[in-house]
């Protein structure tokens, strides 16, 4: 199945190639966590503490679904 | 004073006589306030009495610093700047960073009291000990950018200089007061600088700082407390883009309020996300004695005008856009430019005109009432006009200088629709969407006050919590607790952001420790801001402030955000009694005898 991952800005590096502006649509195995996900694209801790689907929070554990846009993000303050 | 880190005196300025005194900082200060916000909270208290005019002659400003200031400890160069608010009024001190907090210290004093009212502009000028107020005629008028630069030139470019500009010469209530990009922003500091006739302040120190830890332990922890910061990785993205990195993904967890509160999602955030504002950036720029790095200097076009000017920030964004309708970003950017320029808050100025913006909507307001500006939503040519008639208070201007609920009491409508607390505009993030902080900006003395208590970090980022952000269950006691720990970061004084670094309550502890030689606890830290929060109960109590003013606008319990799927609304009156017991506070949100003697205020009685 397919899934899109969205990464902040520095951490858009760490995506692999064909990614663009920290997005990257992407083939993972059915029944794949999130934690899974991070695991396979080196994600620090940090930035899979607050995982989103919409408006939605996932966690860690939480299996992704084919055409589900995963957002990995930051806990920066805005100020 | 038996510890480091403080220089034991803050210098006193009578405008009225033009003299000058020292005001003792004790032991007992130290001890139970810190520093800061901690001694602004009490002196501010003790120098005011009730019911002052915030721009009348008997109001104070207090500038405090803390005893980290001017140290190694990361991140602190920061200032506060204090008084009655003309907005709210209530006690308001905002924190300002650059390097003006350090040389204050360095030139051998912990803050400056300044009382009366100069017949004439003045800029006070503190040389060391050596201090005297030079005639500012040729500077009144004048913004915040060209007073500065006529200052440097003349007194020398060793000078930290700050300033107010014509809002705060014009009495805007949310004027503020500038030291080079930095702003002791929000709550109408600048107005009651307008108001004395004092115009600028320049401070240049050679001394030291006395420390209470041996040196060289004290540099080990303090490169400790450094490489911490360094290695986390959310350093790297507030060099990135500073705070603007959150308002996407704010924006698509329906949190970022829009159209003065009407949604809290915009439909296409593509136009301010950071990765466009990330595409401005020319260069980086640190406050003293920080090196996450989290400034920048942007360049930009609009309308024919060239602009080289701070990178803008997420409220400021946010304040000067989404809620005004608006995500076109030179002309946000434009804005905020204009409002550092003419010395007011982007905050504040962005609600204002937020709430005309959705009076004129619903009819209440039409554009002849509004002197021919076109305040609706969306309008991006309307900007740049109507923040200088706030500021010359022309026209409509004049309306909107006294703040979005200020302005409903002059046209004797609308008050419903001025999202305020107390009168300090709502922050940029929805209470609809954080429970946490919809508690927090009800209850925080200021007014709503995004900075008192982020509970986004426990309800949204997973830092400091793990909370749900719209389950109310266990709010009142995270509301209670973050808005205490949290006061020792303006008490030390050091960033706020360093609560995203890697720096724990008991880190700040140590923090406070290193200068001073203290031995403070993480539970001194609670206790501490524990205090600090209840002093600034009291002072809210005696100006007659009460439960009633402990609220959300109606819209919050009302409506849900239309874009919200799950319907969300949120009922602070329904969390209060839990919020003061939490508090120790009786059901008026009176401070009991109980919790005054246990924090040592017994003496400070609250209001009848």
């Amino acid at each position: 199945m397919r899934v899109t991952v969205v990464v902040f800005g520095p951490y858009a590096s760490r995506l692999p190639a064909g990614s663009q502006g920290g997005r990257i649509e992407m083939k993972v195995e059915e029944g794949t966590s999130v934690r899974e996900l991070a695991d396979v694209l080196d994600l620090p801790e940090e930035v899979t503490r607050y995982v989103r689907r919409d408006a939605v929070r996932l966690g860690l554990d939480d299996v992704l679904s084919d055409g589900d846009i995963v957002s990995f993000v930051l806990p920066l303050a805005g100020g | 004073m038996k510890y480091g880190g403080y220089t034991g005196k803050i210098l006193t300025v009578d405008l009225t006589s033009g003299s000058f005194g020292e005001m003792p900082v004790t032991d007992e200060l130290a001890e139970g306030y810190l520093g800061g916000r901690g001694f602004a909270a009490k002196i501010l208290y003790d120098e005011l009495a009730a019911g002052i005019d915030p721009l009348g002659p008997e109001n104070k400003i207090l500038f405090v610093t803390g005893p980290a200031t001017g140290t190694l400890v990361p991140t602190a160069s920061r200032i506060g700047v204090g008084c009655k608010s003309p907005l709210t009024g209530t006690q308001s001190v905002s924190y300002m960073g650059g390097h003006f907090g350090a040389q204050l210290k360095y030139a051998g004093w912990d803050g400056i009291l300044v009382s009366g009212v100069s017949a004439a502009p003045v800029t006070l000028v503190i040389d060391d000990g050596r201090v005297r107020l030079d005639d500012a005629t040729s500077l009144w008028g004048k913004d915040t950018h060209q007073t500065q630069e006529e200052l440097a030139a003349s007194l020398g470019t060793d000078f930290q200089l700050g300033a107010i500009g014509p809002a705060g010469e014009n009495l805007v209530s949310y004027a503020n007061f500038m030291h080079v990009q930095h702003a002791a922003g929000r709550g109408g500091i600048g107005a009651v600088f307008g108001s004395k006739k004092l115009k600028a302040v320049a401070v240049r120190g050679s001394g030291g700082i006395s420390l209470g830890t041996p040196t060289t332990d004290y540099i080990a922890a303090c490169r400790e407390l450094h490489q911490i910061i360094m290695e986390n990785p959310v350093r790297d993205a507030f060099r990135w883009v500073g705070t603007t990195g959150m308002l996407p993904h704010v924006n698509d967890a329906v949190g970022l309020p829009y159209r003065n509160h009407q949604d809290d999602r915009v439909p296409d955030v593509s136009g301010i996300h950071s990765d466009e504002i990330a595409k401005y950036i020319k260069q980086y720029e640190a406050c003293g004695g920080c090196n996450v790095i989290c400034g920048s200097v942007v360049e930009f076009e609009r309308n024919g005008r060239s602009y080289r000017t701070e990178r803008i920030e997420h409220e400021s964004v946010w304040a000067l856009g989404p809620l005004c309708g608006i995500t076109d970003l030179p002309a946000i950017m434009e804005a905020g430019h204009v409002c550092d320029l003419l010395g007011m808050d982007t905050m504040s100025a962005g609600a204002a005109l937020a709430w005309a913006m959705e009076a004129r909507e619903k009819g209440l307001l039409s554009e002849a009432d509004t002197d021919g500006l076109d305040l609706s939503f969306g309008n991006t040519d309307v900007l740049y006009d109507a923040l200088h008639r706030i500021a010359a208070r022309e026209g409509f201007g004049d309306v909107l200088a006294r703040g979005s609920r200020g302005a409903a009491e002059a046209v004797g409508k609308g008050a419903e629709l001025a999202m305020q607390v107390k009168g300090l505009d709502i922050a940029a993030y929805a209470p609809r969407a954080f429970t946490g902080m919809a508690l927090n900006y009800a209850t925080t003395g200021r007014g709503a006050d995004h900075n008192k208590a982020f509970t986004v970090a426990a309800e949204f980022l997973g830092v400091l919590g793990d909370y749900d952000r719209y389950d109310t269950t266990g709010k009142p006691g995270l509301v209670k607790s973050m808005q205490d720990s949290t006061a020792i970061i303006d008490s030390l004084i050091m960033c706020m952001f360093t609560v995203d670094l890697g720096i724990s309550v008991e880190l700040y502890a140590r923090c406070g420790n290193l200068p001073t030689g203290m031995t403070l606890t993480a539970d001194d830290v609670y206790t501490i801001g524990e205090r600090i929060n209840t002093v600034e109960r009291l002072f809210n109590l005696r100006e007659g402030l009460t439960r009633q003013d402990d609220t959300l606008p109606p819209r919050f319990a009302a409506e849900a955000a239309p874009s919200d799927p799950g319907g969300h609304t949120v009922d602070v009156a329904s969390l209060m009694d839990e919020y003061y017991a939490e508090r120790g506070w009786d059901v008026q949100g009176i401070p009991t005898a109980a919790l005054l003697d246990r924090l040592g205020l017994s003496d400070m009685a609250a209001a009848d």
